[in-house]
């Protein structure tokens, strides 16, 4: 072999390992990409732009990490996941790979909230049983939305929105993803959840976003507690669960004086729990790894629960 | 010039007095093979067949990034959404699948010993202690190396260049880059153990290759009945499905493909592909131990 | 009686509806045998029957006491220098040999080092590391013979081996040839060059229309020869320098001229050979690049025998 052929030989078996690496870790760690990429998610395109939370929760992840082995061990009757297989034959631990929800202001004081799951679905199964239970078939904009009517909730719809791809909410909110996934008008589009988005821990694989001012717009939180909050713009919920726990949740005030006011209350709860938690080793842990911080309008509190610590919790739990 | 002295003439030694066993004789005749075919006349045709698709991609790359394709729009009145991983599966299918696979196959198989016939020099291997079917079995697997180190390489710049468009994630895909990969290995084996008999058997096997894939295989696919199970694709058609992202515009076409029951399974599909390897290879490999080659004087 | 070298026995060979070799039976012994024939004679025909490539189409043939078609353990104690002029051209001529030599079953570094030693003996050494298709003619021809000798055969088939040397090369490898051949090689080289031959050996066969027709001492043919002229065509740098050299010699009948090159006919070949050789040694007249004679002298000469 010449030593221009085996320059060749190796050039382009490395451009192939290389690219074989490069792929295989961008799919080990493909979740956590996923849940904090700044364009989020591709499901976003189905979420409106006026949307007040958006939550996303990488069940795959979850349901494959050392603390979901920890709770089958102290909980190994998965009775609600036995019944979903068998129905629906819907394994949660392997069918499922995430979840994105979202609530917007609705018509008529109610919120408009639908929840998409991408994973792997029997689709002719689920339309079945849903028609056994009463639910009827259309076609909408060239999809099979399967609706039931029901009265305390109005028209609850599932809709197969696209291949591994199925939608549940109520009739109007389906329709009118169906409508903006053809469009380029969704949450992408606001400046506001997408900055509350770059408040999310790397490697998170669960998070929430949402805004309180829209929050009140949502109409189903009651008055009293609308008024207990009125310093609060935004917030950001982000965890990761793996061998531990580990998360943080940002929060921000309409002002800097709501910020600062904020962090104390927050300061005092940490003391609170300190105080109570001194008999308590199990949570002494978790509490001790509470850090609070931020600056101006925004107040931001960490956690981290180890492995070990966690275990000592659910342990305790367990006896109790 | 050394006076032809006993010592004066090469000692291949012992170690000549034992000739290399047929996959040892194979593998020094891969080594010796994959260079003369890397930089043969065919590079520029080899670089044009698997650089185009690199071309399209960098263009698309280019286009997305400068907002100029939305990857969103409506056929017939029904909105469709075009993401990176189904135009890479489309890319895969078109591209590589149904031209640059067979391309490479036909012109590189049916060349494992016309090349050496045409250029003269078969008589050098051919007078060495090596089978004439290990030459061709080396030749063939210069030339499985030689268009899987250009292909491959370029499915994989294909994938990191297109795959992360509109939306893409190139991480939930791997899997399906790696089936891609395989799959394309497998054309390329099948194609080249099939076009390798071709150029064994047939006296223009190029031309024969070539009536092949561009009339027996596109016609024969589409009609109903047994003849399909006469051609490459109809088997490696059986393996795309499991390869390619269940999505849109790819789904539709195999749902369409589905329904018309062209597709065989994939056990089938590696039976059969298994089967044309075996026997395409074999009956190549009788054919020119027992083929005499005439070189023009 | 020993086992020949090879054995022909009522070997045909056709091509579709033409005749290559008609009912041959010779025995080639150990030693130098030339084999002599204009071109078309078919002699190339024979020795790829000899070496294997072609399978005789009526007839049998045995190298070593064994059949050669479909037996390529024999290669291992063959050695053959085909006669076309066909290469790997991007190869250096030390990979090419080295490559080569592999399929012999030698290590990388026995064959590299076996390589070495072929083209050191070809006197190509100093060019080893040169791509193939950078090289002259004359080392062209000498890296074939170095593939053919690279594995220390017992037998060697050498098709045209002096075609397109020039002279100090073609006398180097004519003493190798008979340096081979006293080593105990048994080699079977042909011409369509009697003087060629002639140089090597006295053995021959000689062959035309697919037939031998004469086998045995050189000596008995000789006389016929000398009855025809010889023609030479010199590729040189100055061909009238060496024309006007040639005018003196006394065998010379005649002088034509070609682009870059001179064509002599002469009566007395060896004595004209010898005092090329001396011109090309001295480099008085410039480089002479190549030396290389049409066969239409042998023809006349073939004529005249099977009239």
């Amino acid at each position: 072999m010449t030593r221009q052929t085996r320059f060749f030989v190796l050039g382009a078996s490395g451009l192939l390992v290389l690219g074989l690496c490069t792929g295989l870790f961008a799919y080990i760690n493909r979740e956590a990409a996923l849940a904090v990429a700044v364009d989020g998610p591709v499901e976003f395109r189905y979420v409106p732009a006026d949307a007040s939370v958006v939550a996303y929760a990488n069940i795959r992840e979850v349901m494959l990490s050392e603390v979901r082995e920890r709770i089958r061990q102290i909980a190994p009757d998965d009775i609600g996941q036995n019944e979903l297989q068998t129905q629906l034959g819907l394994d949660i631990e392997h069918d499922i790979d995430h979840v994105l929800a979202f609530l917007s202001p609705g018509v008529e004081g109610r919120p408009a909230g639908l929840v998409l799951f991408r994973g792997r679905f029997d689709t002719t199964r689920l339309e079945g049983v849903a028609r056994a239970g009463g639910a009827t078939v259309d076609t909408y904009e060239g999809k099979r939305v399967v609706s039931v009517d029901s009265d305390e909730a109005g028209s609850l719809a599932m809709v197969f929105m696209e291949p591994g791809l199925v939608a549940v909410g109520d009739l109007s909110t389906v329709q009118q993803a169906i409508v903006r996934g053809s469009t380029t008008s969704d949450i992408t589009s606001n400046p506001n959840m997408m900055g509350l988005l770059d408040l999310v821990e790397t490697g998170s694989n669960a998070w929430a976003v949402g805004q309180f001012g829209d929050l009140s717009a949502l109409g189903f939180l009651p008055d009293e507690v609308s008024a207990q909050m009125p310093a609060v713009a935004a917030f950001a919920v982000s965890g990761r669960v793996n061998g531990g726990l580990s998360g943080s949740l940002s929060i921000e005030g309409r002002d800097e004086e709501a910020g600062q006011n904020l962090r104390d209350v927050l300061r005092g709860f940490l003391a609170l729990a300190a105080m109570q938690t001194t008999d308590r080793p199990e949570l002494q842990a978790m509490v001790d790894s509470l850090q609070l911080s931020g600056a101006g309008a925004f107040a931001t509190l960490s956690f981290w629960v180890p492995s070990d610590a966690l275990d000592l919790l659910l342990s305790s739990s367990d006896e109790s | 010039m050394s006076t032809p002295t006993r010592s004066s003439v090469p000692a291949a030694t012992s170690e000549s007095a034992v000739a290399p066993a047929f996959l040892s004789s194979a593998w020094r005749i891969y080594d010796l093979s994959l260079g003369q075919m890397l930089w043969s006349r065919r590079t520029v045709f080899m670089a044009f067949v698997v650089g185009g698709p690199v071309v399209v991609a960098v263009i698309l790359r280019l286009l997305v990034t400068m907002d100029l394709v939305s990857g969103r729009g409506m056929v017939d009145g029904r909105p469709i959404i075009v993401d990176g991983p189904i135009i890479f599966g489309l890319m895969i299918w078109g591209f590589y699948l149904r031209l640059s696979v067979p391309l490479l196959g036909v012109f590189y198989g049916t060349a494992l010993m016309a090349d050496e016939v045409e250029d003269k020099t078969i008589t050098y291997l051919f007078t060495r202690p090596v089978s004439r079917g290990a030459v061709l079995f080396g030749k063939y697997l210069a030339y499985l190396a030689s268009t899987g180190l250009v292909v491959l390489p370029s499915v994989m710049l294909v994938f990191f260049l297109v795959v992360p468009l509109l939306g893409g994630d190139i991480g939930s895909n791997f899997p399906s880059l790696v089936t891609d990969l395989a799959l394309l290995t497998v054309g390329l084996a099948v194609y080249g153990a099939l076009f390798a008999l071709i150029g064994a058997w047939f006296k223009r096997p190029l031309l024969t290759g070539l009536v092949f894939i561009f009339g027996w295989e596109p016609i024969v696919v589409v009609v109903p009945g047994y003849m399909k199970r006469l051609t490459v694709s109809y088997y490696l058609q059986g393996l795309v499905p499991h390869a390619m992202p269940q999505e849109g515009l790819v789904s539709t076409i195999l749902s369409i493909l589905q329904a018309n029951e062209v597709l065989p399974s994939a056990a089938v599909s590696v039976i059969g592909l298994g089967l044309i390897l075996v026997v395409g290879l074999g009956l190549a490999t009788w054919l020119v131990e027992r083929r005499e080659y005439v070189l023009e004087q | 009686m020993s086992v020949p070298v090879v054995a022909a026995d009522r070997v045909s060979k056709w091509y579709g509806q033409v005749i290559g070799l008609n009912d041959i039976t010779v025995d080639v012994r150990p030693g130098v045998t030339g084999l002599l024939g204009p071109n078309g004679a078919g002699k190339s025909t024979f020795l790829k029957l000899i070496t294997g490539q072609l399978k005789p189409s009526k007839g049998t043939i045995r190298v070593l006491g064994e059949p050669i078609w479909g037996n390529p353990g024999l290669y291992r104690r063959l050695g053959f220098c085909p006669e076309q002029d066909s290469f790997y051209e991007r190869m250096t001529g030390l990979q090419w040999v080295t490559a080569l030599v592999r399929l012999n079953g030698l290590s990388d570094t026995a064959a590299t080092e076996a390589a070495r030693q072929a083209l050191d003996t070809v006197g190509l050494l100093d060019a080893a590391d040169k791509k193939i298709g950078a090289y002259s003619k004359g080392m062209r021809q000498r890296v074939k013979l170095a593939q053919a000798v690279v594995h220390d055969p017992d037998v060697l088939v050498l098709d045209e081996p002096l075609a397109g040397m020039d002279p100090i090369a073609r006398r180097k490898v004519i003493r190798l040839i008979k340096g081979w051949g006293r080593e105990g090689k048994s080699v079977l080289v042909s011409s369509h060059i009697l003087h060629e031959i002639e140089s090597m050996t006295s053995t021959i066969l000689l062959i035309n229309n697919g037939r031998i027709l004469a086998e045995g001492n050189i000596h008995q043919i000789r006389d016929l020869i000398d009855e025809h002229p010889h023609t030479v065509k010199i590729r040189a740098d100055d061909p009238r320098r060496l024309a006007h050299a040639f005018i003196e010699h006394d065998g010379v009948r005649s002088l034509t001229f070609e682009e870059g090159a001179v064509v002599v006919e002469t009566g007395k070949p060896d004595a004209f050979y010898g005092q090329l050789t001396q011109i090309a040694a001295s480099g008085e007249l410039g480089e002479v690049h190549e030396v290389s004679s049409p066969d239409d002298d042998l023809q006349a000469v073939f004529e005249y025998l099977v009239k």
